[in-house]
This record gives C-alpha cells, sequence and structure tokens, in this order.
C-alpha cells in the first residue's frame, strides 16, 4: 500500500507524505550532523595542509619580494627611459654634438659630480652638462677618460641665464644653496613668480634655451640699484644618473 | 518510566540513525561501500526482543532509510523487516550476547538484506554489487559492536 502510494506521489512529481513526515523529522538533526562534519573535515584538513600551506605560504612571501624588488627595478629603468628620451628630444645647435656620459661619482660638499667621458671623447673645460630635466653645471676639469662636473648649485659658478617673458630678463645666475640659486639682474622691473629661467647664449660654450629652473622669490637690493631673484633649479642633483655634455 | 524507556531509547536511536544515515553514511564510504546505519540498528535492537517486534523495528527502520533517502521504500522495508525478524531469534537463544555477536547477526542481516534487495531491482553489474555487499556487511558488522553495547545499558535489563 506504501509502495502504491509513494508510486502514485512520483507520477504526480511529488514527494509522498510519509516521505515528507520523515524527511521533515530527520533535516533539523541531519543539518547538524553535516554542518559538524563539514567544520571536522575542514579542520582536518587544516592540519593535514599545514605543512604544505606553511612552505606555500613562505614561497608566495618570497615571490611577493621578489615581486617588489623587480616592480621597484621596472619603476627605476622606467624613469631612466624616460630621462633618455627626453635627453634625446633636446636637439642640440647644428655645430655642437651631444656626449652621453654616466655618472661615476659624486661630491656634494663640493657641488660636483664625476661623468665617465672626458678629454679623450672631446670634452673641454666649460662646456655644459645637461640632463632631461635641465642644466647640471659646466665642466670643471677634463681628464683623459673622465671630468669633474660643477654643478649649477655651487656659488662657484657665474652663468648667464635670462628670466623668459616679457621683457626678457637677462643676469647671472650662480648656485646659493643646494637647492636654491641667486640671479642677480639690473633694473627695476618685475619679475613674476614662477616665470621659467633658462641660458641666455651669451657665452661662447653655453647655448640658449636650456632649462635651469623657475623663480620662487624676487627681492629688490636698493643699495645697489639691483634685484635679486631667487630661482628653484629644475634637476634634484642626487637622482641624476644619466648627462650629456655638449661639446 | 520502565516502560517508556526503551521506547524513548529506540526512537532516539532511530532518529539519530536515520541523520546519519542522511548527512553522514555519504562521508563515511570505505572501498566504495557506505554503511548502512538504520539496518544497523535496526538489527542491533533487534536482538533485544522477540521475533515480531523484531520485525516492527525492521520495518521502521526500512521505512525510515526510503524516507531520507527518497527510494523506493517497499523493498528496503520488506527486506529490513524480514532480516530484522529473524534476528529477533537471537533473543530466544539461551545465550549471553555478546558484543561481536550481534556483530555478526549485523554483518549476516546486511548480506541477506542487500542480497533481497537484488530480487525487485537487479544490479547492471552483480560481481561489484556482490563485493560492495559484502564490505558494507563488514563495516555494518563493526560500527554494530559498540552500538549494541550502548543500547544494552538501556535495553537489556528491561528485557527478557
Amino acid at each position: 500500500m506504501l509502495g502504491q502510494i509513494q508510486t502514485a506521489a512520483r507520477n504526480n512529481g511529488r514527494s509522498d507524505p510519509v516521505t515528507l513526515l520523515i524527511q521533515g523529522l530527520v533535516a533539523p538533526p541531519a543539518q547538524v550532523v553535516s554542518n559538524s562534519l563539514s567544520y571536522t573535515e575542514k579542520f582536518l584538513k587544516g592540519v593535514r595542509d599545514a605543512d604544505m600551506l606553511s612552505r606555500q605560504n613562505e614561497r608566495l612571501t618570497a615571490e611577493l619580494e621578489g615581486m617588489k624588488q623587480y616592480q621597484e627595478t621596472l619603476d627605476r629603468l622606467q624613469g631612466q627611459i624616460d630621462a633618455l628620451r627626453e635627453m634625446n628630444d633636446y636637439v642640440a645647435p647644428p655645430t655642437r654634438k651631444k656626449v652621453y656620459a654616466n655618472i661615476i661619482g659624486q661630491s656634494p660638499g663640493q657641488n660636483s659630480i664625476i661623468i665617465d667621458r672626458g678629454a679623450n671623447d672631446g670634452i673641454k673645460k666649460y662646456q655644459p652638462v645637461i640632463a632631461a630635466k635641465g642644466l647640471v653645471g659646466i665642466i670643471e676639469v677634463a681628464d683623459a677618460n673622465r671630468s669633474r662636473v660643477l654643478l649649477i648649485t655651487s656659488p662657484a659658478i657665474k652663468i648667464s641665464a635670462a628670466i623668459e617673458g616679457e621683457p626678457r630678463i637677462i643676469g647671472i645666475i650662480s648656485g646659493a644653496t643646494a637647492t636654491r640659486l641667486s640671479m642677480g639682474v639690473f633694473g627695476s622691473t618685475d619679475v613674476l613668480v614662477g616665470s621659467p629661467v633658462v641660458t641666455s647664449g651669451i657665452s661662447e660654450y653655453i647655448p640658449a634655451g636650456i632649462r635651469i629652473g623657475i623663480v620662487i622669490e624676487s627681492v629688490d637690493d636698493e643699495k645697489f640699484g639691483a634685484k635679486r631673484v631667487f630661482v628653484l633649479p629644475s634637476l634634484v642633483m642626487g637622482e641624476l644618473s644619466e648627462v650629456f655634455v655638449l661639446k | 518510566m520502565s516502560r517508556i524507556r526503551p521506547f524513548l531509547t529506540l526512537f532516539f536511536a532511530f532518529w539519530l540513525g536515520a541523520a546519519l544515515q542522511l548527512a553522514a553514511a555519504p562521508h563515511m564510504t570505505i572501498a566504495g561501500a557506505a554503511p548502512d546505519i538504520l539496518l544497523i540498528v535496526a538489527l542491533s535492537s533487534a536482538v533485544f526482543f522477540q521475533p515480531t517486534i523484531g520485525a516492527v523495528l525492521g520495518f521502521v527502520g526500512g521505512l525510515l532509510h526510503g524516507g531520507v533517502a527518497g527510494a523506493d521504500t517497499s523493498s528496503l522495508t520488506i527486506s529490513s523487516t524480514l532480516v530484522s525478524y529473524a534476528a529477533g531469534y537471537v533473543s530466544r537463544l539461551d545465550l549471553d550476547v555478546r558484543p561481536w555477536y550481534v556483530g555478526l547477526v549485523v554483518l549476516a542481516g546486511t548480506v541477506v538484506s542487500h542480497l533481497l534487495l537484488m530480487i525487485p531491482a537487479p544490479p547492471p553489474e552483480t560481481w561489484p554489487y556482490l563485493r560492495a555487499t559484502i564490505v558494507a556487511a563488514m563495516y555494518n558488522g563493526v560500527l554494530a559492536i559498540p552500538l549494541y553495547a550502548l543500547m544494552r545499558r538501556t535495553l537489556r535489563p528491561k528485557v527478557n
């Protein structure tokens, strides 16, 4: 009889009442048992796999560290590529040639750097050294295969520069501190803060238009009837790695 | 209290057995064979009673098994009833029933039950089915030993 009821219910696409009753009574404890088994299985799996997971964790941590280092290297190289592209974009005057060089030494106290090109490459004293973002300095000493470069942040340097704008103001720029240049200009023309400062071209060695920095302050020097302009250099000297010399 | 205690014990045993049959048995397979927990409960409890009561316990076990599995209740009920009826004869034997005797009863009962199930629904491959039957019977027999030992504490003093 039970079989007939069951068959009839199935033919109607339903479960028979007895099955429904049994499943209704059994489902709650079965759920508890099922959950307990599931948690137990997970716990045992965790215990069983602990060693493997620990090793996997160590390996992934090492891989992550490797990836970070790789990314840092990638970023650094990308920065160098960008800098080289910018340097490459600089169009030298027809009579001048670019000699690319690597910085092989730095003397922050003396405001100078050493590059791996020298007299054998046609490098001479006073030639300008340029990086992607602007003027680095001038050659101070040219040995056979290396040269010392006096940075624009050096108080000893004197370069003819121009503040771009209307009118164009020309003066002599020299280093004041590691992050500040000082430029003396005659007259009382107003100087706008933020104006770009470039090389003036009034020089046998340094062509016009090479970026130096931007004006950050302007002070009147009434005693001499002149104006002193302070300039933020375009370059951060510590971040330089590739430069070129305009010979 | 003394009359209701065996009833409550059996009710709890079958209820928990059904829950385990539904939730735990599929996770307990050994060599492809899962234990038949409701048959173990039915046979282990049937040895405490007369054959007719054993038959009733087997019927309940088969009915519950069919219900939780959503399977054909008739064949499960009939096979379980018959083997539990036979297991009831153990109570008529004049011997001190040890747990491992019950293990053997459950082992034999499982084999017979599975053979009975072959009649209405012959398996597609006989030998694998028989092999699984033997493994399941051994499995059931082993599990019946601790179950009987537990049930004896509540059922034995009240019967015989």
